[in-house]
């Protein structure tokens, strides 16, 4: 297990190393001046550029350059932000719950939802059910869901009237910081179920937003998953020992289609926090997708390099944890490896 | 099931269609303002403004199949771009295991260490958003799945009688590669090229929307729904039609896609 952490870790050291010598060259091998470009062509005066020259390190040679940059971000220092000030380490963990509370909940309402979709789809595989569940799946999985999310705003928030438009919560509930997900820090607040209620009802829609692709995704994979399984000898043997259809679908069939699924599932980190950018903009989620746009827009350097590789480090730190998971549900990796013992 | 894929046929047919013909189509220009009375007119079928009109007074339903055609250039030089780059470095990465292959699967580990729509905007935004730039964003981020299909494909290729029966002919690493392995290998790139164009056009309208990609007042359906988006409670046509649009040629794209994924 150990050595099994240890190679994967390993394994990433390059592409993070690599990632981190990109993000250094990014802003100094383009085409036109970042200084210039960040104080425009009016706010450019010689103090003002220098000062800037100084706040984004590019007043010294680039061999000392590179090494500043780099022992910085051994000392854990990622940089701080042109225009908040504040450490981009220190913002990128105040945004990280948010995210986190956001895509998990739209990961399991892609799962509870979907799963049971892509069952029921194999199930009925020669009915009219397949082909149109098929369909459903196909369209969700093709969403703009930019578009998707202001559809279901027109719809729920703005003619039902049901959800609000956009934020975490009601600005009127203040909510202490104790876990950073209002889901559950909400129950340290002055009123409890209101400030709860509120939080759940500012969630749904933007994790149902999220949740859409992956939820697609998911059917699409339970359903020829399970077409496989069903397929198989021992399915056939199964229900010819007499064996509830129930029985045969859970305990025997999903059961082996689950290593698939459960695959596809490990590798949604990517799509999720590609979703939360577009997703978190629309709904002004204080998250980490938002602050990458807004620091894109800002042209915020600092931000910009420090906040690609702590995601890319929160990346690969997620498909660790997913692998470790895995090599736990799926014996035949195990046994690979005390036979290469 | 088979009748639904075939969908993705006619939508794909209907698209690159509209696409051609937009400017012959369309009643007005794109970028003029004609109805100055009202803000926004809605849409009426009785003409001349079928679709209505956008917020400053344009025809709607030009600037939409102008759209169209947008998105369609755009698509297919993402897709030319990072096809050309993408199955050339693939194959020379199946083909020479040894050195090359090596390095250029670590560079597509590098690009791929960020999700693509994410790598993509950094990019866009590092350049400075324009059309021109989001094609090039969009076609570095693409090109990694490219190298990785026909990599494998390649290794699968080299393995057969009749790549070393060529090498004993004598002939060149190049004229194996590109005159046997690469026809070998068409289906694969042709299934993900029509997967390509539809993740193409998402992605381009994404970086549109995001205020990353096109800039108003180019008639791209991306912008257009993120201008729209502050009429969307008076005016709603001027985001639900955009969306309609994009919606509709990514599902066929993927029909097809699917289509041609089963027949070959």
């Amino acid at each position: 297990m150990l050595k099994f952490l240890l190679k994967r870790l390993l394994q990433t050291l390059p592409t993070l190393l690599a990632l981190m010598i990109l993000s250094f060259l990014m802003i100094r091998i383009l085409p036109g001046d970042p200084v210039l470009s960040l104080l425009g062509e009016r706010g450019a005066t010689p103090e003002a550029y220098l000062e800037m020259q100084k706040a984004l390190g590019l007043d010294q040679s680039f061999v000392s350059q590179f090494l500043n940059y780099s022992s910085q971000l051994f000392r854990g220092d990622f940089g701080t932000s042109i225009f908040t000030k504040a450490p981009v380490v220190k913002e990128f963990f105040t945004q990280l719950p948010a995210t986190v509370e956001l895509s998990f909940l739209a990961l399991l309402l892609a799962i509870s939802f979907g799963i049971p979709l892509g069952l029921f789809s194999a199930y009925k595989k020669n009915t009219f059910w397949d082909p149109l569940l098929s369909g459903v799946s196909l369209l969700g999985y093709s969403m703009p869901i930019f578009w998707w999310a202001l559809i279901l705003i027109l719809f729920f928030s703005v003619q039902l009237g049901w959800t609000p438009v956009s934020g975490r919560i009601h600005f009127i509930y203040e909510i202490p910081q104790v876990t950073g997900f209002y889901l559950i820090d909400s129950w340290w607040s002055a009123n409890p179920f209101a400030a709860f209620w509120s939080s759940v009802q500012h969630l749904i829609l933007p994790a149902f937003v999220l949740g859409t692709i992956p939820l697609a995704s998911i059917a699409r994979f339970t359903r020829s998953a399970m077409l496989e399984s069903l397929g198989q000898d021992y399915i056939r043997t199964a229900h010819s020992k007499g064996l509830g259809v129930i029985s045969v679908l859970f305990k025997h069939a999903l059961r082996n289609a689950s290593i698939p699924i459960v695959t596809a599932i490990g590798l949604m980190t990517g799509a999720l926090l590609t979703g939360a950018v577009l997703t978190e903009s629309i709904f002004s989620w204080p998250g980490l997708g938002r602050w990458l746009v807004q620091a894109l827009l800002a042209r915020d350097y600092p931000v910009i390099q420090g906040g690609i590789l702590l995601i890319a480090i929160l990346i690969v730190a997620v498909n660790i944890f997913v692998d470790l998971l895995y090599y736990k549900i799926n014996p035949t990796l195990k046994s690979i490896e005390s036979e290469a013992h | 099931m088979k009748s639904i894929n075939q969908l993705g046929f006619y939508g794909v047919s209907l698209f690159v269609l509209v696409a051609t013909l937009g400017p012959i189509l369309a009643p007005f220009s794109p970028y003029e303002i004609i109805s100055t009375d009202a803000v926004s007119l809605a849409p009426n079928l009785a003409g001349p403004h079928y679709l209505g009109t956008d917020d400053i007074g344009r025809d709607f339903l030009s600037r939409l199949l102008y759209g169209a055609r947008m998105s369609l250039i755009i698509g297919l030089s993402v897709v030319l771009i990072s096809m050309s780059l993408g199955v050339s470095l693939g194959i020379i990465a199946g083909f020479y295991t040894r050195r090359l292959g090596p390095v250029i699967m670590r560079l597509t580990d590098i690009l791929m260490s960020l999700p693509s729509l994410l790598m993509a905007m950094v990019v866009v935004a590092l350049l400075g958003p324009s059309v021109k730039n989001s094609i090039l964003a969009v076609s570095l981020v693409s090109i990694p799945a490219y190298i990785r299909l026909l990599r494998a494909a390649t290794l699968e290729e080299r393995a057969k009688p009749y790549v070393e029966a060529g090498r004993s002919f004598g002939l060149s690493d190049f004229r194996l590669m590109v005159f046997h392995i690469l026809p070998n290998c068409l289906p694969v790139i042709i299934v993900q090229g029509a997967l390509g164009l539809s993740e193409a056009i998402l992605s381009i309208a994404a970086l549109g929307f995001l205020n990353l990609g096109a800039q108003a007042p180019i008639p791209e359906w991306g912008v257009m729904l993120s201008d729209g988006r502050a009429y969307m409670e008076t005016s709603s046509w001027l985001v639900t039609l955009p969306g309609l649009c994009i919606l509709f040629v990514v599902l066929s794209f993927n029909l097809f896609g699917d289509e041609l994924q089963e027949k070959i």
